[in-house]
């Protein structure tokens, strides 16, 4: 248990490398799996979405099928507790938006290449209190069981704007932004690779300018180039896609992290939504509702199969002015 | 610093072969992972040199198999230090990225950002402290 504690703390720390070689399989290594939750802003109360990566030692990701997962909390650096294994949860495979996958999937999961395919496991899980907590992933792979875990922490309360909230009103900046008062990096930093400023559709509005004319919004945080994610560049183009099918139903605005990731500087937009005392993560996906509500948020990883429903439960009221 | 919050499942991924090592060896597998994604960027270049599409199928998965993954490390590794160098191989990396996105692929133009993309890498493993030779 204090190793598993000082797993979690390492996490909290940053020292990940300990966390993730605490995967603990079943002893032998050919039956470990190395497990890293994806989540960002992960509270105590109601049930939310948790996302988990996992991995072979060879470094192969697990993808397609069902996973497992069981939780048990680790207490804290001042009270750590015995874990104790809840009941499994199963995960439902999440494919990284604009990877292939087979018609139909396959039923079981398996390691592949990165270049085969990448994803995460979700499932909707809620934590009752706040600390350091593990996760256990199982799966059974070519016909064997196979396990890992992860430790991580949950806060008392989020620290990024949550369904519930109100959406912050700020004025992002958009294809129309002159140069002299922010660079067309600091509106895709995709500007820097190109040349231009790709997908207008998520490039011409702004989150308060939505806001004001009361229509639902989908608010996409991400750095498509400066991403230290794998995950970064694809969600802004899923979101892109629906932008283009669902205009009529909603706004949809990308906001650039950084307007000088050279010189540290963030977009004030970002800061004020997604910058916390722990630091920033990105990317992350919003969904407000007409009242300016947020209705659902997406972190790290959001997918058509996750965000198309909840657009087209939306009426059409035209696109945007 | 802006701490970036929870690593990334890339990292995890190349954060593996250190694991149950101590101090010394920890390092010399996170050098022998660094010099492994550069040495795979000069292969996937000789894979789109031949200009057939299927070897630009092979250089994609040289690219995301042994080195996408190990370059998103060494960006985060080298942010502290050296965001100008860190920019420099993170724009270089997404124009690899885009050029395997499009379609129909075009060699030449992949051959071209991968060149810049290795010698980015080895530009920013420089000031790392680890020391790799240009493609042959």
């Amino acid at each position: 248990m204090r190793l598993r504690l000082r797993a979690a703390a390492a996490v909290v720390g940053g020292a990940v490398l300990i966390a993730a070689c605490g995967g603990s399989g079943d002893g032998a290594s050919g039956d470990t799996l190395q497990a890293q939750v994806a989540s960002f802003d992960i509270a105590a109360g109601d049930r939310g979405r948790l996302i988990v990566g996992v991995l072979s030692p060879e470094q192969l990701f697990l993808v397609y099928g069902t996973v497992q997962l069981r939780f048990a909390y680790l207490g804290t650096g001042e009270a750590p507790v015995d874990p104790d294994y809840g009941e499994p949860v199963p995960a439902r495979y999440l494919p990284i938006p604009m990877t292939t996958v087979p018609n139909p999937p396959p039923a079981e999961p398996r390691l592949v290449p990165a270049s085969e395919a990448r994803g995460v496991y979700a499932a909707e899980v809620g934590f009752d209190r706040a600390g350091f907590w593990e996760v256990e992933v199982s799966a059974v792979v070519d016909g064997r069981g196979r396990k890992g875990t992860s430790a991580f922490e949950v806060l008392g309360e989020n620290l990024v704007p949550a369904p519930g909230d109100r959406a912050l009103a700020t004025v992002n900046h958009t294809i129309s932004t002159p140069a002299d008062v922010a660079p067309p990096a600091a509106v895709d930093s995709r500007f820097t690779t190109t040349g231009a400023i790709p997908d207008p559709e998520i490039h011409t509005q702004t989150i308060a300018g939505a806001l004001a004319a009361r229509r639902p919004v989908v608010a996409v945080f991400s750095t498509p180039v400066y991403c230290q994610s794998q995950f970064c560049g694809p969600v802004t183009d899923v979101v892109a896609e629906l932008a283009r099918q669902y205009g009529d139903r909603a706004s949809f605005v990308h906001v650039e992290v950084w307007r000088d990731f050279p010189a540290q500087v963030l977009s004030k937009p970002a800061a004020d939504w997604i910058l916390h005392e722990k630091g920033l993560n990105e990317p992350w996906v919003f969904v407000v509702g007409a009242d300016g509500v947020i209705t659902d948020r997406f972190d790290n990883v959001a997918t058509r199969g996750e965000l198309e429903p909840i657009l087209s439960a939306l009426p059409v009221i035209g696109p945007a002015a | 610093m802006l701490r970036r919050g929870p690593v990334a499942l890339a990292a995890l991924a190349v954060l593996l072969a250190s694991c149950g090592g101590d101090g010394s060896s920890v390092a010399r597998a996170r050098e022998d992972r660094f010099r492994g994604a550069a040495q795979a960027l000069c292969t996937a270049v000789a894979q789109v040199a031949a200009s057939a599409e299927a070897d630009v199928t092979a250089a994609r998965s040289t690219f995301y198999d042994r080195s996408h993954d190990v370059l998103h490390e060494v960006a985060r590794d080298l942010e502290p230090l050296d965001r100008v160098t860190t920019a420099r191989l993170l724009e270089a990396k997404q124009r690899v990225e885009a050029g395997f996105d499009t379609s129909p692929p075009d060699p030449g133009g992949l051959g071209a950002d991968l060149s810049t993309l290795a010698a980015a890498a080895r530009a920013a493993l420089a000031r790392l402290a680890v020391t790799v030779g240009p493609c042959a």
